[in-house]
């Protein structure tokens, strides 16, 4: 459904006030040349952006979002352009600028923070010589805060005393040797330093700042003391300062570290202080969290809320998740296709979709509120035999029960024969009731897939095992084991990296089938059939390979690859974690029907809690190799009893949002 | 880092030996009796051959010949040729002319191949860059000894510009010729391989993150870009600098230079197992410590590396 064809530009509903927008398309068409002619990815779409505000462009992978966003400081990848329309940044007309203009805008006026932290710092420089480039390119002085149009006005006093100048790494140093002489002698002169310690940081810190922090802690004389010594920072103590600024802590060593020293989130600060280091307008964040957990994901957007309206920068987000949009920004723009279908306040958008795309979007978002989807057969009966019939699956015999599972993996030591130990996954044990799902929740790093591929016996436990239908894994012999691997099959994160490129669709689906000798020619190819009607494909798709499918078309293939055998049970390891939200939902659906059709017993591993509130029976919350807490989801959900679960919970983006209550649900 | 260069270091020696005794085996299996080819036509009187073999240690079995040769290695004792010139003259003497040859060949081909490869990235599909394809491939295509040849005639003979042959008159200009000639080759694989990883970085997600960060296409290029589609050539140039220390047999030949490639194919043809088996084991050691130095040059390029 296109869905378009009336919709009316974006017309900027809430501007922050009677001034001009900082930055204002009209009608921006971008183009890309192909092999069959041109494709317009972005077809005439209008917004504009006012100083301060932070608006967020919602949509789908595809929708022409992050396109658009690239069109404004002229960063379209390979043959796109731009073909019609305007860009206004502050008044001036840049849909045409030159090279040099773009230069000059870049960095300094508009400033990035892009999608994958893990490919977007050059692994071969330091981290902060990387982002004294952008102090350097764009002429930014390091010894003193410069302060921009919006907050000038609020210091204007304080630039005539010098009190914007940067603490240097010496000057932190001698006063705080200073603090710890003056205050020598009393008991808790460590806690004291030690705090002053934490408050100052070296080229972020500025005279004022300083003057408060160590009158507070006690320094006698503070303010001659502190004028004489904070004077400026080096372009070093400057690049550690924006670092710190960004929340990455013992920022002057982390600066001459290298990318691959960095975790996903710390490489992402460094992103968000790179993008910044240049005090822009404008930021555009693109996806900047999509690849992080989502506990990580929430501290990073605080803190990038906190800097920006610290700074009075506006902030344009690209978010293909409308619950964090919502979250994040006053103004919505919800793009489908390369157009605008809606556009407006946040909250007013959420309550009251009005275009039937923006409503399927809220309906199929999954949040804190949404509940475990029923099967679509069932979807006619009453709600309560629902429950009812499902609730007498659930005292069924277990499928799988895990216990006392530990994996300890023997990591290669600094020194030649040295090793460390690290348990993984440490004494876990967990139970699968036939034809339930089991969700394993945690972030990247708590076991959890480890945790899996025991259970798929891909990796032996170091102790503690793992019993199927009453049958010890690791007492099963070759022969024995080949049975079991028919009876249980996997579905992976990626679908663009779980299906072989070279393979038709239909070799992808008939090989489990031929590998386990499972009927002759004919009858595997009715059975493929079957099967892509299973997941809702056309049976032509199995002569297509797949780089001609879509990721939720790949994932339907998976699927029914791992369907092929009529396994019992089902490892998803992040099955739906790679796709978009309609795409999701759909798949949840898919899960579900094919569960309530042939009794599947899933095994859920996601660090997603909003999809294990619409697919998992019981939930397993797992932290640092153990599980925390284990109970049935709608008790997680409603009652949590740790502390973690209740941060994993919070961390939902739109968790505090009540979303698509107005909206009539349209599945 | 110094636990990276250690292990380096370490791994050259199980390689060391292992390719000296395969080249050791591998002269002593050759069919025919040196002593007696030293002997001519009229052939030796028993005596006189069973004296010369004791005197080369040939009536030993072959696991103690390799073993003393081992011992006179490590004395810088590389052994007499059977013409009864001390081996390490004859290094001594063809190897300064080979490695000379060996650095204007490398820096022609790198210069060269990194510059083109570097303008027909950036400006990949077009008309430089198409030019440069077809003529890298018309140079892998042809055997080098065409190219020498058609170069000698071309350059040497009718235009005259550099001498045709070497001979004893070595020098930069002399050498310049063939080493054209030699450094062709691999040109084109320096070439194709820049083009290539610039071409993909270009697109990389931090070059673009560089753009967005404000700086000019200039320094995107010269810091982001170039530096890291460097490393693959990089290792392509040492391990090539280690072959062209190795001697062009063929170029050195064409053009007559006084290389230890020239000295290898004699020595080859007279059957002189000592010379053979210790100018090969000397070119060993040369490829070893050249692909030291590109593992060398590679950690300082990527800092990945150093740690692994």
């Amino acid at each position: 459904m296109s869905g378009t064809d009336n919709s009316t530009p974006a017309t900027p509903a809430t501007p922050a006030s009677d001034e001009r927008p900082l930055l204002e398309v009209r009608d921006l068409e971008v183009s890309f040349s192909t092999a069959a002619g041109e494709v317009k990815a972005v077809k005439g779409i209008s917004f504009s952006v006012y100083p301060g505000q932070t608006v967020a462009i919602v949509g789908e992978s595809g929708s022409g979002k992050s396109t658009s966003a690239h069109a404004v400081i002229s960063l379209l990848p390979g043959t796109g352009k731009v073909t019609g329309g305007q860009i206004l940044f502050d008044g001036k007309d840049i849909t045409h600028g030159s090279t040099k203009d773009f230069v000059d805008l870049r960095g300094r006026k508009i400033g990035l923070v892009p999608q994958d932290p893990m490919s977007n710092l050059n692994p071969v420089w330091r981290i902060g010589y990387q982002i004294k480039e952008a102090l350097r390119a764009n002429g930014i002085s390091s010894t003193r805060a410069e302060r921009n149009a919006l907050t000038s006005g609020l210091v204007a006093n304080e630039l005539n005393s010098d009190d914007d100048l940067y603490m240097s790494s010496a000057a932190k140093k001698a006063l705080l040797a200073e603090l710890r002489t003056a205050r020598a002698g009393a008991d808790d002169v460590d806690a004291v330093v030690q705090r002053a310690d934490d408050a100052l940081h070296v080229g972020s810190t500025t005279r004022r700042r300083a003057r408060a922090v160590l009158t507070e802690a006690g320094l006698p004389d503070a303010e001659a003391r502190t004028n004489a010594l904070v004077k400026g920072a080096s372009t070093d103590d400057r690049v550690a300062g924006l670092l710190a600024e960004a929340g990455l802590k013992d920022a002057e060593r982390r600066a001459r570290q290298y990318p691959h020293e960095y975790s996903g989130g710390m490489r992402q600060r460094a992103l968000i202080a790179m993008g910044l280091a240049a005090r822009p307008r404008l930021l555009i964040a693109d996806e900047p969290t999509s690849a992080l957990d989502v506990t990580v994901q929430r501290t990073i957007l605080d803190h990038l809320e906190e800097l920006t309206s610290e700074l009075g920068t506006a902030v344009l987000f690209i978010t293909h998740d409308l619950g964090l949009a919502a979250e994040r920004a006053e103004h919505l723009i919800v793009m489908y296709q390369g157009k605008v279908v809606e556009s407006g306040p946040a909250r007013q958008i959420l309550e009251a979709p009005k275009h039937p795309y923006t409503r399927r979007l809220v309906a199929s978002a999954p949040s804190l509120t949404s509940r475990r989807i029923q099967s679509a057969r069932a979807a006619g009966i009453e709600t309560d035999e629902v429950l009812a019939s499902h609730l007498d699956e659930v005292v069924k015999d277990d499928i799988i029960v895990a216990e006392n599972l530990t994996k300890v993996f023997r990591l290669p030591g600094q020194r030649p024969g040295s090793h460390t130990d690290f348990t993984a996954v440490d004494d876990v044990s967990f139970t699968l009731p036939r034809g339930t799902t089991l969700a394993l929740v945690g972030e990247s790093g708590s076991g959890k897939s480890t945790a899996a591929n025991m259970v798929l016996s891909l990796l032996e436990p170091t102790s503690g095992k793992i019993v199927f239908d009453g049958v010890d894994l690791s007492t099963l012999d070759k022969k024995a084991m080949f049975r079991f691997r028919r009876r249980v099959q996997p579905i992976f994160q990626n679908p663009y990296g779980s299906l072989d490129p070279m393979f038709s669709i239909f070799r992808s689906i008939e090989e489990p089938l031929r590998i386990h000798k499972v009927g002759d020619k004919r009858s595997r190819e009715k059975r493929v059939r079957e099967l892509l009607d299973m997941v809702s494909l056309p049976q032509a798709t199995m002569r297509r390979f797949p780089n001609e499918l879509s990721g939720g078309q790949r994932q339907r293939i998976a699927i029914a690859r791992a369907l092929a055998l009529e396994p019992e049970v089902i490892v998803c390891d992040e099955a739906v974690s790679a796709l978009d939200v309609l795409v999701q939902a759909q798949i949840l659906t898919l899960l579900n029907d094919l569960q309530a059709e042939l009794g599947l017993s899933y095994l859920f591993i996601t660090h997603d809690l909003a999809v294990v509130r619409q697919i998992a029976d019981r939930v397993c919350v797992m932290k640092q190799g153990k599980i925390v807490e284990q109970s049935t989801t709608d008790e997680v959900f409603d009652n949590p009893q740790q502390e973690y679960t209740r941060e994993l919970l919070a961390a939902i983006p739109g968790a505090s949002l009540e979303i698509g209550t107005g909206a009539p649900p349209v599945v | 880092m110094a636990w990276y260069v250690a292990r380096r270091v370490l791994q050259l020696i199980p390689v060391f030996l292992g390719a000296t005794l395969l080249i050791y085996s591998l002269v002593f299996l050759l069919p025919g009796d040196p002593i007696q080819a030293l002997g001519g036509e009229r052939g030796l009187s028993p005596a006189v051959a069973d004296q010369l073999r004791a005197h080369y240690n040939l009536d030993k079995p072959f696991i103690v010949q390799y073993l003393l040769y081992l011992k006179g290695l490590f004395s810088f004792d590389l052994g007499v040729s059977f013409s009864g010139r001390e081996v390490s003259d004859i290094i001594a003497q063809a190897f300064p002319t080979t490695l000379e040859l060996a650095v204007m060949a490398l820096i022609i081909e790198a210069v060269l191949g990194i510059g083109v490869g570097l303008i027909a990235g950036l400006r990949k599909g077009g008309i430089f860059d198409a030019t440069f394809l077809v003529v890298s491939l018309l140079v892998i295509a042809v055997p080098i000894f065409v190219i020498g040849f058609v170069a000698q005639f071309v350059f040497g003979v009718k235009l005259g510009w550099f001498p045709t042959t070497v001979g004893s008159d070595v020098s930069v200009y002399t050498l310049m010729l063939p080493a054209l000639v030699l450094g062709s080759v691999s040109f084109a694989y320096v070439m194709r391989l820049t083009r290539t990883t610039v071409a993909e970085n270009l697109s990389a997600d931090y070059v673009r993150t560089a753009t967005a960060k404000g700086l000019g296409r200039r320094r995107v290029i010269n810091v982001h870009v170039l530096r890291n589609s460097l490393i693959p050539v990089v290792t392509f140039l040492g391990v090539d600098l280690g072959a062209l220390m190795g001697g062009a047999i063929v170029t050195e030949g064409i053009f007559n230079v006084p290389g230890i490639g020239n000295a290898l194919y004699h020595a080859i043809k007279a059957q002189d197992s000592p010379s053979v088996v210790s100018i090969v084991t000397v070119l060993v050691i040369v490829f070893l410590l050249a692909n030291l130095l590109v593992d060398l040059l590679y950690a300082v390029l990527d800092p990945r590396i150093r740690y692994a």
